[in-house]
């Protein structure tokens, strides 16, 4: 989103790297810190059971995009660790290196945190006599302590399970069912009933009708039950103007939105779907299954399905 | 100083250049032919009296032959030869070599390069080399015209102009500009701490190897160079448009008693006829050999003849200097001078980084400067720096020659240490029991920016360095990061007898080009069969290794089932699709000194037919919501729209964007602007304004 301040800010990019990453006494490999997409993964081969670790940052500014005459007093740089879910804030004051750059190391406390943490960057200065104004930002890294390998693809995590079993008692009383879609954490989580005979197996199994069938329908379950959680997340907001939420909710919602709404902007989408499902509009849930298809692949999948039986069915004739 | 000449040599030189034979000689003097044969090869040296007689015979005074005090041959007793054309008929019409090579600035450069490298004199200390770029015009142009005595050349030059044939253009392209602009571009390319062009001026050796050979590859260093002045001499003609190269040599072991300026010329032409006579096309510029029909062969010039032909080197550096007289880049990329140099430097910096990187504590193997120049200013020399131009890979050589490399990389300028094995075929003859079976190549592997020219390729060389193949490795880059690989394989691993023996492997599998390693007819004839298998697994095996040191871990959820996967993907871009709905282009605006907000906001507008109908929305933003809302005191249309009593914006039918601008109303603003920051928003316009 475009916004104006009403004092000069730094020309061009500020740039945050992470230069090196130390996970209690030993230094996390190079591949787990992707410097394109900006993510640190810390879910390593080493397990979970770490306390600290400890970012080494650099920020930059493009040369000569710090203007000494708007300013040049009181320059600082702050590092700063956020997390929604756990809803922690870490801020760390960097420090100039002499070469123009910011450097500092960020420590971040496992005990604090839970899934994604917010790495970002801000520089200060004092501008027209008002201090600590921020006169730059970076571009957030994303420090993923449950990420194996700092990709940005982010997926519905998959668990599949015997709803029945003792040590999930919160999928008993799902027990009957094929699967079931919490969209409450953050990844969201599709179980897959173990116990529910064939369907993991045929999931697993080479392309058939049958299965696309079947994955399609997963798809508009998973979309639809995450469209309306994302929803939910915006509506507690509770302003009259909802802004589009942040993490996966955020993300479901903008990739779904214009088809519930295609002429809409999000934003007025968004509010429009916040007054359809307060007024319990019965057209409404069709427009959500129709949104669903687009991310469940489902035209195509049983599409190919139907033409599939309809040549078995042909060459059997 | 010039040291003393042997009797031997320069009593033969006197007697060619008078065309006196050792048997006249005797039977002035009244002395066997043996014996004057003797004087000659330096088996023996006269008496004096026999000395006193000799110089009378030569018509020289006594002190003359006794110190034998000798000026170089005169300038003037230097003149060209162009050989007559074949009695069969037969027609050529360009260096076949030429033809081989791509005559480029940069093919020119790794060929001159690596000849250079390969005849490196003295081991501890780089073959030093410089390449100058001089353009000279107006007077300069015509004092060296006369000293290469143009005249003398030109109606051949200009009897080789062909529009129809390939070197004929060049010519002819050559000449215009020469005499348009009154300019002519001079490339002197410069050696030292190497070892000059030896031997004799016919028979096996370097200099006969550069000036009188083709197709002739001669391997003169033994096992670990390639064949220097191979087929890759040919650049040089070819880079001249007048197919002219001049050459000084200082020689690193005496021939004919000498070392300092030995000098030829020798110019490349196609077949040519000229005043209704035949020539083969080439011609050299020396002294007349009455031994051979006058044929130009190489003289010992003076340093003035030298400074004249723009060949001046200082003396006692053993090396070699080539002037390419109407130098061009003959691919057409670089046509001016900087343009020349930067692609010098560049294709310098992309071939030789690892020959000109020090560490260890040990010099670099090769040093080379670029220098422009015009007329008679200076020039700057510039240094082609490693760490400047390939930074990243100069880096990674560095820490190996400094033992500082690592196992694993955790930081932005690790530099990981691999090694990869090549399996050693045995060789068809002399193929011994012992012969090593297995060379370990060493891998380096450097985290590189994504932006990098070179990101994700490998670069492989053998002992001298010389980039032989630089290639992106497919497949990287998906899930790996970005890196840069070099592969020291052969004597660059080591010295031990399996890297040298894969160093042999290696060269023998290598074009003439030197850009690959891969089968040729050598390695077919060298090696048992496989041996282009084993270098290409070899190659295989080094790519994977690069690609596993910086690989990420795959995704988790490896059994995630295959028609899910793209299903549960939460970010799988509904991105580049078209948004269906207007969207803020651009914001641009400033506070007045009233303390409001003027804002000039450019719109954004899908094309339809139906006219957009929106509420611009002003507001104050704040951190983690929606903004808080401020009024418009004006609004004004600037372009495909119309503001509506209500506040609200109407834009044209079918037009793409549209401007307003608005200016806020200070008694709105929730604080004060100057602490705010403003965003805009369009929304639907339900039922006029809120």
């Amino acid at each position: 989103m475009k916004r104006l301040v009403p004092y000069p800010t730094v020309a061009g990019p500020v740039e945050l790297a992470v230069v090196r990453v130390r996970v209690d006494d030993w230094t996390l490999p190079v591949q787990l810190v992707n410097t394109t997409d900006r993510i640190v993964a810390l879910h390593t081969d080493r397990g979970t059971d770490w306390n600290e670790a400890r970012l080494t940052v650099a920020v930059t500014t493009a040369p000569g995009a710090l203007r000494p005459e708007h300013h040049g007093r009181d320059q600082a740089c702050t590092a700063v660790l956020r997390e929604r879910a756990t809803n922690s804030v870490t801020a760390v004051r960097l420090h100039p290196d002499g070469s123009g750059a910011w450097t500092g190391e960020v420590s971040l406390d496992h005990t604090r945190h839970a899934g994604r943490v917010l790495l970002e960057a801000h520089l200060t200065a004092t501008v027209d006599d008002v201090a600590g104004r921020i006169i730059g930002s970076t571009e957030p890294w994303n420090v993923d302590l449950e990420a194996r390998t700092p990709t940005a693809v982010r997926t519905v995590r998959l668990v599949q399970v015997d709803f029945a079993a003792d040590d999930r008692p919160e999928l008993h009383r799902f027990r009957a069912d094929p699967w079931h879609v919490d969209a409450w954490g953050d990844p969201p989580v599709l179980y897959l009933n173990k116990a529910f005979e064939g369907l993991v197996d045929l999931l697993h199994a080479d392309a058939s009708p049958t299965r696309d069938t079947v994955a399609a329908q997963v798809g508009v379950d998973v979309w639809s039950t995450l469209f309306l959680a994302a929803l939910g997340a915006a509506a507690e907001s509770g302003d009259d103007e909802p802004a589009v939420p942040g993490g996966w909710h955020g993300t479901v919602l903008k990739r779904m939105l214009p088809d519930v709404f295609p002429d809409l902007s999000p934003a007025d989408a968004l509010a429009e779907a916040l007054k359809r499902r307060r007024e319990g509009d019965a057209g409404f849930h069709a427009l959500v299954l129709h949104a669903a298809g687009r991310p469940a692949r489902l035209n195509p999948m049983l599409g190919g399905a139907i033409r599939a039986l309809r040549r078995a069915s042909e060459s059997g004739r | 100083m010039e040291e003393a000449d042997d009797f031997g040599p320069w009593l033969g030189r006197q007697l060619r250049r008078r065309s006196m034979s050792q048997n006249e000689l005797a039977l002035t003097l009244d002395v066997t032919r043996a014996a004057v044969s003797a004087w000659v090869t330096g088996r023996a040296e006269p008496r004096p009296d026999k000395k006193r007689a000799i110089a009378a015979a030569l018509g020289l005074d006594e002190v003359a032959v006794t110190v034998r005090e000798e000026t170089p041959t005169q300038a003037a007793s230097v003149t060209w030869y162009h050989r007559p054309a074949h009695v069969d008929g037969g027609r050529e019409f360009g260096n076949p070599a030429a033809f081989a090579f791509d005559a480029d600035l940069s093919v020119l450069a790794r060929e001159a390069t690596q000849n250079s490298l390969d005849e490196r004199l003295d081991n501890s200390r780089p073959v030093r080399m410089r390449y100058t770029l001089h353009q000279i015009t107006g007077k300069h142009l015509f004092r060296f015209l006369d000293a290469i005595q143009w005249s003398e050349i030109e109606p051949h030059v200009q009897a080789a102009e062909d529009p129809k044939r390939k070197t004929g253009r060049v010519i002819a392209d050559g000449l215009r500009e020469m005499r348009e602009n009154s300019s002519l571009i001079l490339l002197r390319i410069d050696d030292f701490n190497a070892n000059g062009l030896t031997g004799s001026d016919y028979d096996d050796g370097r200099f006969a190897a550069v000036v009188r050979r083709q197709l002739d590859s001669s391997k003169s260093s033994g096992d670990t160079a390639g064949g220097s002045y191979g087929l890759g001499k040919a650049t040089l003609w070819a880079t001249s448009r007048l197919g002219l190269v001049l050459i000084n040599s200082t020689l690193s072991e005496t021939h004919e008693g000498r070392r300092e300026r030995r000098m030829i010329g020798r110019l490349d032409l196609p077949w040519h006829v000229v005043d209704g006579r035949e020539w083969a096309g080439p011609g050299w510029f020396g002294e007349p050999d009455r031994t051979r029909g006058d044929a130009a062969r190489s003289w010992w010039a003076d340093t003035e003849t030298a400074a004249s032909l723009h060949l001046d080197r200082p003396e006692g550096e053993p090396g070699t200097s080539f002037l390419i007289v109407g130098a061009h880049d003959a691919s057409g990329d670089a046509q001016d001078l900087p343009a020349m140099r930067d692609k010098l430097v560049r294709s310098l910096a992309d071939d030789f980084w690892a020959a000109m990187t020090t560490g260890g504590g040990r010099p670099p193997l090769l040093e080379v400067t670029v220098v422009t120049r015009r007329d008679d200013e200076e020039g700057v020399e510039e240094r082609v720096d490693p760490h400047v131009h390939a930074p990243v890979r100069a880096r990674a050589l560095r820490a190996f020659l400094n033992g500082e490399t690592v196992d694993a990389i955790t930081g932005p300028t690790d530099v990981a240490r691999l090694s990869v094995s090549l399996v050693l075929p045995a060789r068809k003859a002399g193929a011994r029991g012992d012969a090593p079976t297995r060379h370990d190549a060493v891998l380096l592997v450097t985290p590189c920016a994504d932006d990098d020219r070179h990101a994700n390729h490998i670069t492989a060389m053998r002992g001298n360095r010389m980039t032989v193949v630089d290639r992106r490795i497919g497949g990287a880059g998906v899930n790996t990061v970005a890196f840069q690989a070099v592969l020291l394989a052969g004597v660059a691993a080591g010295d031990a007898s399996a890297d040298l023996a894969a160093e042999r492997l290696l060269r023998t599998s290598e074009p003439p080009e030197h850009n690959a390693w891969r089968r040729t007819d050598d390695l077919t004839a060298s090696y048992v069969r496989g041996a282009a298998t084993r270098i290409a697994e070899f190659l295989k095996a080094a790519d994977v290794a690069a690609v596993t040191a910086v690989a990420r871990p795959e995704p988790g959820g490896g059994d995630m089932p295959a028609p899910l996967r793209d299903i549960l993907r939460l970010d799988a871009a509904g991105a580049g699709r078209t948004t269906g709905y207007p969207t803020v282009k651009d914001l641009d605006g400033h506070l007045q000194e009233d303390g409001a907000w003027r804002i000039r906001v450019e719109v954004r507008l899908p094309e339809r037919p139906d006219a957009w109908h929106l509420v611009p929305k002003l507001r104050f933003a704040v951190r983690g919501g929606g903004g808080l809302p401020v009024e418009w005191a004006t609004l004004v249309a600037r372009s495909n729209c119309t503001v509506e009593g209500d506040g609200s914006l109407t834009f044209t039918p079918l037009s793409r964007s549209a401007v307003f601008e608005g200016v806020s109303d200070p008694t709105s603003h929730p604080i004060e602007a100057a602490l705010s920051v403003a965003q805009v928003d369009l929304a639907r316009a339900v039922g006029g304004a809120r």
